[in-house]
């Protein structure tokens, strides 16, 4: 009953605030459903429920670990939202309340769905409601990534479905029939390995497009840039995870008939692919949306690298990544909306003395800073950290250097440009909007992700580490 | 299978030839409505007629793929006044050169296949297969908006014909979600070509709008 919840209240109260007129009624009523979803699932997180839908709905390791970061990351998001928006003088958007709240749904049917094809169904349905999302502004620019977001994203998911339809061809003919995961796993030894293989590079492929693994990236960049700093931190923290799920359970039965070896190889190939061309467009990147994005298919392909090194150690520290990466790109994009509200500007160059401006914001851009790009004492720096290790006790002592140099490029990259936004004098403009409650409800949520990255990099707490452990074990990890 | 599932799946192979080669939107609209009749009759052929699985799935298909969205799809072409694709990447030559070899490539793949993936015969997995392909042809050679929409109908087509060997094994939510999921799709598509026209059309707010963008 309560995953059903899950999905089904947001679906229910974005139906609601389409019908509701007036918007401070339909804002009230969005974060109130934030905060809803937010408690029902510490009560899931508190008592791990029985599954549902016939075995389809259910909540594993897996599921839970990627469920509690799209619930944080939007709970936050709606808090952010109220106060972004008062201060933003935007068009009035009567769809926005109602679609981020679809939107919110279908990334919880992905996280939560244990059968392949309604996985499927979920993520294309995240497709759908974010893409009128990012053409929020109404501006040339993200008619175009709206455009290009929605056509690269369904033809990339389209091919997802053909390599889901291949992973019920690889079974045996006598097989019991449903595409639940459970009986995939089961039945994976008996699957035909040609079948199997090719179907697990559709996926990889298809769900690749979406996750923004290079060179399936190219809709990345402008979508994230195009869309409100909200809906992008979304986008970017919880969006691309749920894709990254849809590998790791391709992995999982792949995994299960025993052909990892051969996962591997296009794994650790796209994530390279992904690290390389990443740090190539941040360097010199004139906007500063635009360099969070090509951070985010840096950190994608780090995700992809670690499970392209395998085992135990790189698998945790893979999942240990894609929290600390969701943690690390909401609290940067939070702060870049703050940014953008006090210099109306995305531009690089636009920006400067925003230590003088701002200092709490320039003290949460530092913060967000040395986060991504895993300087300690932040979370990413424990994650990277570990799958460098994994990298160097497997022996691959070149997957190791070439992963290091990525990064160092990477830091000087995004550090030349986070430098030149905070010192120096600010230009004239007028005082700082971001004051009173609506202030502190934007500057909140990314100091309280600032805190959770900084906690995480301390001290990892034995509960999570328990649940990283226990879906590592999910995906084969022995040790 | 019987003689009419053969009719049938060869009239969708041959209909992959005759979308690669129209430049007419209208004709390339019909084209894809006619394949998936073919595909919703195939859905009753295969599961047989006494299945309220299949006929659920075949009414889905013929409401949305066959109603629906040509409709959709045509009053787009009405309003945008795209009646033509003029100036697609490669000729219609070339195009239907490249689709018929495709043809010959998913009869190669699908012959490939290990025999129990077969179960509903050769044919079917090549015209899934060239259909597919087709449907990437038209994405990656026209240069139309629309076009692009028709393309991933046509390869959305292709797979749901690899789908239709599996109608026992999928309960019927994820059938009907991936068709509401692909009709939507289709409707968001075709708002966002819309917005396009149209800020084409007054193409001087346009320009204004670039103006304040920041150059890269």
């Amino acid at each position: 009953m309560i995953l059903t919840a899950l999905v089904a209240v947001p679906a229910a109260v974005g139906v609601l605030t389409w019908l509701l007129p007036t918007r401070p009624v339909r804002r009230v009523a969005f974060l109130a459903a934030g905060l809803l979803q937010a408690a029902l699932v510490t009560k899931v997180f508190l008592a791990p429920p029985p599954p549902e839908w016939g075995g389809a709905l259910g909540a594993d390791a897996l599921g839970l670990l990627f469920l509690g970061i799209v619930t944080l990351l939007f709970s936050l998001g709606a808090v952010y939202t109220f106060g972004y928006m008062s201060l933003h003088r935007h068009p009035r958007r009567r769809y926005y309340v109602p679609t981020i709240l679809f939107f919110l749904s279908s990334m919880t049917l992905a996280v939560l769905s244990r059968h392949v094809g309604l996985f499927w169904v979920a993520l294309e349905a995240t497709t759908l409601s974010s893409a009128t999302l990012i053409y929020f502004d109404r501006s040339e620019k993200s008619l175009e990534a709206a455009w290009k977001y929605l056509i690269l994203c369904s033809v990339g998911i389209a091919l997802a479905l053909a390599g889901t339809f291949f992973i019920a061809l690889a079974l045996p003919p006598g097989a019991e029939g449903s595409l639940l995961l459970d009986s995939l796993i089961a039945a994976a030894p008996g699957m035909a390995p040609a079948w199997l293989k090719t179907a697990f590079l559709f996926l990889l492929v298809g769900y690749g497009t979406k996750m923004g693994l290079a060179p399936m990236h190219t809709w990345l960049p402008d979508a994230h840039a195009e869309a409100p700093s909200p809906v992008s931190a979304l986008l970017s923290g919880a969006l691309l995870n749920c894709a990254f799920l849809g590998i790791l359970r391709a992995f999982q039965i792949v995994n299960a008939a025993g052909l990892e070896e051969f996962a591997r190889k296009p794994l650790l190939v796209l994530g390279f692919v992904s690290m390389g061309t990443a740090a190539a467009f941040l360097i010199r990147q004139p906007d500063y949306k635009r360099l969070l994005a090509y951070s985010s298919v840096e950190h994608m392909g780090i995700l992809a690298v670690a499970m392209g090194i395998g085992g135990g150690t790189a698998v945790f520290g893979a999942l240990l990544h894609a929290l600390n990466h969701s943690l690390a790109k909401a609290l940067l994009f939070f702060a870049a909306g703050a940014v953008f509200l006090l210099y109306h500007t995305k531009s690089v160059a636009g920006v400067t003395g925003l230590g003088r401006r701002a200092p709490f914001v320039a003290v949460l851009v530092v913060a967000g800073f040395l986060a991504i790009t895993g300087t300690p004492p932040f979370g990413p720096f424990i994650s990277e950290l570990t799958i460098l290790l994994a990298a160097i006790s497997g022996g691959h002592y070149w997957v190791a250097a070439l992963f290091l140099l990525l990064l160092a490029v990477a830091f000087a990259a995004m550090g030349a440009a986070v430098l030149g936004m905070v010192f120096g004098e600010p230009p004239e403009l007028p005082p700082s909007t971001l004051r009173g409650w609506e202030g502190a409800l934007v500057l909140a949520p990314p100091a309280v992700l600032a805190v959770a990255s900084l906690v995480l990099g301390l001290y990892l707490p034995g509960k999570l580490n328990a649940l990283l452990k226990a879906a590592a074990l999910l995906l084969g990890a022995r040790s | 299978m019987s003689a009419w599932s053969y009719t049938i799946l060869v009239t969708v192979l041959l209909l992959n030839l005759l979308l690669a080669v129209t430049s007419r939107l209208s004709v390339l609209i019909r084209g894809f409505a006619i394949q998936a009749a073919c595909i919703a009759v195939l859905a009753l052929l295969l599961d047989g007629f006494n299945s309220p699985h299949a006929w659920i799935v075949a009414g889905g298909v013929f409401t949305l793929k066959v109603v629906l969205i040509p409709y959709f799809l045509n009053r787009a072409v009405v309003r945008t006044n795209a009646r033509r694709e003029l100036e697609p990447l490669v000729s219609y030559g070339t195009s239907l050169l490249l689709a018929s070899l495709g043809v010959l490539l998913a009869f190669a793949l699908a012959a490939r296949l290990p025999m129990e993936a077969r179960r509903a015969g050769l044919l079917l997995a090549a015209a899934a297969f060239a259909t597919m392909l087709t449907g990437l042809l038209l994405l990656v050679t026209r240069s139309k908006a629309l076009t692009e929409v028709v393309g991933y109908l046509v390869l959305e087509n292709g797979i749901f014909l690899f789908g239709l060997t599996l109608l026992n094994r999928m309960p019927l939510m994820v059938e009907m979600g991936i068709l509401l999921d692909v009709f939507v799709g289709v409707f968001v598509m075709g708002i966002v070509v819309y917005n396009i026209h149209r800020t084409f059309d007054h193409i001087d707010v346009g320009a204004l709008t670039s103006l304040k963008e920041e150059e890269p």
